[in-house]
């Protein structure tokens, strides 16, 4: 029997534990000590940065914000369950509430759940482009398609392009481990 | 871990960031979400979504990524 590469767990609990739990311990070795909450209603999980039951961008470095937030479900197979992802929203904001503005927010919803004639997975950002003379595209409001973005990728944007400090000086290998386990969770490339 | 009987409290939250939910409570905890976050009920703000008229910021957000989990109901 060929084992599809995935990250499996006895229970969906488990599999939404273990997927926490890397998420907390590779966000607390590079960038921040925030935790993630994790709600799980049986076979499907919401996972995101809160405080006081608010979603909330947490402060990575001294000017930026992050936030972090994804949809889970554990598909049964071989009488053991593996994790999916159905969606997720990283934003990088300038300050931690809903009125500050998000500079850059990457989503990605499955088809499954939405349909939807715009690329699924995509950026956002608050820039205009002029173009064409009088003409000004506004990339808020367009769905710039990406691949799948991953927070391993996220974090290494913070540190590196935005400069933002990272926990340790080991944060390249960190990350460099971690997109090896996504790799063997997923079966995709980065 | 079982709701609350409270309306307004739907879940109760551990120490290490883990929040369980049955099924049946999964509506009523996103119509408290709503209500809290975007001042709507939880149905008015599933059609905002599902119509593509939701805003986009955080509490949108999280409230679209939450809508994922009752694309059966």
């Amino acid at each position: 029997m060929t084992r599809v590469a995935g990250l499996y767990g006895a229970s969906p609990e488990e599999v939404f534990r273990k997927f926490k739990e890397h998420l907390d311990r590779l966000l607390h070795k590079t960038i921040t000590e925030a935790p993630l909450v994790l709600l799980s209603v049986g076979a499907s999980a919401f996972l995101q940065f809160q405080r006081s039951e608010r979603p909330i961008c947490v402060p990575v470095g001294h000017r930026y914000h992050l936030y972090v937030g994804q949809t889970l479900q554990a598909a049964r197979e071989d009488g053991r369950y593996r994790l999916r992802t159905l969606a997720y929203a990283y934003r990088i904001a300038d300050g931690p509430t809903f009125d500050d503005q998000c500079l850059f927010r990457w989503e990605y919803n499955a088809r499954e759940h939405k349909q939807s004639l715009a690329p699924r997975h995509h950026l956002q950002l608050p820039a205009t482009i002029g173009c064409f003379g009088n003409r000004v595209l506004d990339t808020n409001k367009l769905h710039i398609p990406t691949g799948w973005v991953t927070v391993e990728e996220v974090i290494r944007f913070l540190i590196h392009e935005l400069r933002v400090k990272p926990r340790t000086h080991k944060w390249d290998g960190d990350l460099l481990a971690s997109e090896r386990l996504f790799r063997e969770w997923s079966g995709r490339a980065t | 871990m079982r709701a609350a009987a409270n309306p307004t409290r739907t879940h109760d939250q551990s120490p290490n960031g883990l929040v369980r939910l049955s099924s049946a409570d999964l509506l009523r905890y996103f119509d408290t979400r709503a209500r809290a976050l975007v001042r709507l009920s939880g149905g008015k703000a599933l059609k905002r979504i599902r119509s593509g008229r939701a805003g986009s910021d955080l509490a949108w957000t999280e409230l679209r990524l939450l809508s994922t989990l009752l694309r059966d109901k």
